[in-house]
């Protein structure tokens, strides 16, 4: 072989090692403007919609809620992420296998005591937890262990008819152990290492953060090559850079500017309907709210579909109480609170309701559009009698101190099963039920705990659906709290760009979702 | 004397700005519990426990007050609650932003304000006079909101000339100056206008008339020196506004300033970041205060000797 033979084979070599790395720049960088950043990006600190969007590109749960087959991004079927099978091998123990050829952002390789520490005792549900939330996703673990290389085993307190549903929340993402425990949970938070499609590349609080493609991701190469997500607090600015070209997507637009993206030749609107819904919490302590009679009036007394049409355009729908379309048959079975002027009135009159004023709190500027819902409803009521007079408050606990009625709240699903939000917002942990929390409106009926204790340890599908109805009925009758709708989130992205929202707060970036014309 | 006078001014100084801490510090934490707010409403009960102990806000409040003075002479204001880092390395992060957009549309409020106010008082009663007074009275009365979004829709979005949002560039910096600036501009032009007007009605002004002294002599010379008196007050009140007087201009542009940080850091009670900024904020002013008085003795013979 001649020099210059040799000379051509190794250039050839070279350019063939360098040809994926000139494919990879060819991949845009795309920029997205947000109303607000999240203020780091631990999963278990970052549980709000702001902190979800973002963290969800960084990390990646154990098991994955597959929203992108439904047609609105809505699916609510399992699919496999970090996690491969699953199995029942006893009443009360699971074995989870898991890929083997993940690795985190800093190289090194993802293992089963890395899935078993993000899941652990020390870390989620012991009494000196790390995570104080743990509980209320994984507060019936009793055991977890890394069996080999690729099994963990998890012991619970009873049989958990949910438990591969228990990861698909924001709970559920896989945090490297050695790092974690090195750094601890405060610098985790801002110098996080996941396995997701995207690694931290900058950020500056409030301001923006920068995400680069993980090249090595285990689900195939990052669609795009750097993400940014910019906070830009006015909307009009966020339209106008959409418009123009210089974001990419932009979130939280409003209801009454969403006709401008709909007009445009250059950008897509997307309303995605979020599993979360506005609600009105009674406070249940208070006179003359103590009374049941005047609660369901309330609720017979609001015509919420108005509302929706007059507020939303339609794009969203009202709910039965504490379900939503994920769960299924029951959601089509239940039916969704109706306006009845007339069982309004009837249930007013055997109510001890005699034209008192009542207050609403509402959390101002924090639920798009909420005070031109109050101020609707309050028109309603006082057509059917009520009386009923509206506050503004900024969040925290001076909120709840004096006299108040009702208050603005949501409810989130967070996980697709009938259990949820049931026992996150009327389970014996609730900020709402626990009698010392200052956030405390309703002491539930014992039955209504016994049920949920049923729901949690019930394998048996047609058992279960038994027990919600039950226990739907008895929320209905003693109304807590009133379902208003389904929140709508829109988003407006360039033309040209594939991307689907899904029906919760993340923005899914990864090569599943994102692709470019 | 002098040096009694300033070592007075300079209590004075320290005795404002301890007054100034102590109000924020209970007025902060007056306006509610800042872990409820920070955590939001369905926080976890041992979480908002934690995060009271994290920041030390289960202690009595004269032992938080304490905390605090003892954090401040050492030079250290305590930990963003939010992000997790000091409150005064965010505040720097911050700063050039802000103290670049406030130095330029001061700049730009002083080149415009200045010329147009001079104009109209020589021009007094003139249609000249009225259409600056109307300008002025228009650029002051707009809210910079409002003029902030009008800037965008015409500059980014119809002419495509400007970004909409961001820093980085001096393309960046057009829009939220204009906005800041001619709003500024048109107090200034105003007063300018009224101090010009009393002094040109001075005898002296007419006795160097009647001298044969020339009128841009005249003006610039006898008459605007006299009249900068007063002026310095409200260019010393702008220089003092620079850290946290941009607010509405940062957010309607994205503007990664000082202004924006505290509105973000007041809505979510970040007690430490709000105390930094204050505190900055308050000093600013009484700094500000201070050049102004040393000023008025440059520039008044008479403030000098009394």
């Amino acid at each position: 072989m001649t020099l210059l033979n040799r000379m051509v084979m190794i250039s050839a070599a070279v350019l063939a090692m360098a040809a994926p790395a000139v494919a990879q720049d060819d991949r845009p960088s795309i920029t997205i403007g947000v109303q607000a950043l999240p203020a780091g990006f631990a999963p278990s600190m970052n549980i709000s919609n702001v902190g979800q969007r973002v963290n969800y590109s960084i990390f990646d749960e154990l098991v994955r809620r597959a929203y992108w087959e439904g047609e609105k991004g809505d699916g609510a079927e399992l699919a496999p992420s970090l996690a491969t099978e699953w199995r029942n091998v006893s009443d009360n123990e699971w074995e989870v296998d898991i890929r083997t050829d993940v690795t985190f952002h800093d190289g090194t390789p993802m293992t089963a005591e890395d899935v078993a520490f993000s899941f652990s005792e020390e870390r989620v549900f012991g009494e000196d937890r790390i995570v104080a939330v743990g509980p209320t996703y994984f507060g019936n673990f009793v055991d977890v262990e890394a069996v080999d290389e690729d099994t963990v085993r998890f012991t619970t307190a009873a049989p958990d008819p949910i438990f591969p549903y228990r990861f698909t929340t924001t709970m559920g993402k896989v945090v490297p152990k050695d790092y974690y425990l090195e750094v601890g949970l405060e610098q985790f938070n801002l110098e996080p290492i996941g396995t997701g499609p995207y690694k931290l590349a900058e950020f500056r609080p409030g301001e923006l953060i920068r995400l680069e493609s993980y090249d090595d991701y285990w689900g195939g190469l990052p669609p795009a090559r750097e993400i940014t997500f910019v906070e830009i607090p006015e909307q009009s600015a966020r339209i106008t850079g959409l418009m123009t070209g210089e974001l990419d997507f932009i979130t939280d637009v409003s209801p009454d500017q969403k006709d401008i993206l709909a007009q445009s030749d250059s950008v897509q609107l997307m309303p995605a309907m979020i599993d979360n819904s506005r609600i009105i919490v009674f406070n249940t302590f208070e006179p003359p709210m103590d009374d049941p009679y005047l609660r369901r009036a309330m609720s017979y007394a609001a015509d919420r579909q108005a509302v929706v049409e007059a507020l939303w355009g339609g794009d969203s729908q009202v709910l039965p109480e504490l379900t939503f379309p994920a769960h299924g048959e029951i959601f089509k079975e239940r039916k969704a609170a109706e306006y009845d002027p007339e069982e309004a009135q009837r249930l007013l009159e055997m109510s001890d309701y005699n034209g008192e004023e009542l207050i609403l709190r509402i959390h101002n500027g924090y639920y798009t559009n909420f005070l031109e819902v109050s101020q609707v409803l309050q028109q309603m009521w006082r057509e059917a009698g009520i009386n009923v007079t509206i506050e503004l408050f900024d969040n925290g606990s001076t909120s709840f101190d004096g006299t108040w009625h009702m208050r603005s709240w949501s409810n989130g699903m967070q996980m697709p099963d009938i259990t949820h939000p049931l026992v996150n917002v009327w389970g014996d942990t609730s900020v709402r039920t626990v009698p010392d929390d200052y956030r405390h409106t309703w002491t539930p009926p014992e039955r209504l705990y016994e049920l949920q204790d049923l729901l949690n340890t019930t394998i048996d599908r047609e058992e279960r659906l038994d027990y919600f109805r039950e226990a739907l009925d008895l929320v209905e009758q003693e109304a807590p709290q009133m379902e208003l709708f389904q929140n709508v989130d829109y988003f407006g992205v360039r033309q040209g760009i594939n991307w689907k929202p899904y029906s919760f707060f993340m923005m899914d970036l990864g090569p599943n979702n994102l692709s470019f014309e | 004397m002098r040096a009694r006078a300033l070592l007075a001014r300079g209590l004075r100084m320290v005795a404002t700005l301890l007054v100034v801490a102590i109000a924020v510090f209970f007025m902060v934490r007056l306006s509610g519990d800042p872990v409820t707010i920070l955590a939001g409403p369905d926080a976890d009960p041992l979480y908002i426990e934690r995060m009271r102990v994290r920041w030390g806000l289960d202690r009595p409040l004269y032992e938080q007050l304490l905390a605090f003075f003892g954090g401040a002479l050492r030079g250290e204001f305590g930990y963003s609650m939010k992000i997790g880092i000091p409150a005064s390395e965010l505040f720097l992060e911050r700063l050039p932003a802000t103290l670049l957009l406030g130095f330029c549309s001061l700049a730009l409020s002083i080149l415009v304000g200045l010329p147009l106010g001079i104009a109209a008082a020589l021009k007094h009663n003139s249609a000249l006079d009225r259409f600056v007074m109307s300008l002025s009275v228009m650029a002051f009365s707009m809210p910079n909101f409002f003029l902030g979004v009008l800037f965008i829709l015409l500059f980014s979005l119809q002419l495509r000339w400007l970004p909409s949002y961001g820093s980085g560039s001096l393309a960046h910096l057009v829009m939220p100056v204009l906005t800041l600036g001619l709003s500024s501009a048109g107090a200034i032009a105003r007063f300018t206008r009224s101090c010009m007007l009393d002094v040109l009605n001075q005898p002296y002004m007419l006795a160097a008339r009647a001298r044969g002294i020339r009128p841009q002599r005249r003006t610039f010379l006898h008459a605007l020196p006299n009249a900068s008196i007063p002026l310095v007050t409200i260019l010393g009140l702008r220089l003092g506004d620079l850290i946290a007087g941009a607010i509405i201009v940062e957010t309607v542009f994205a503007w990664p300033g000082v202004g924006r940080l505290l509105a973000e850091s007041v809505a979510n009670r970040d007690l430490a970041v709000v105390q930094v900024i204050v505190l900055a904020t308050a000093a600013t002013m009484v700094l500000a205060n201070l050049a102004v008085d040393l000023l008025y003795g440059w520039l008044d013979p008479r403030v000098r000797k009394s």
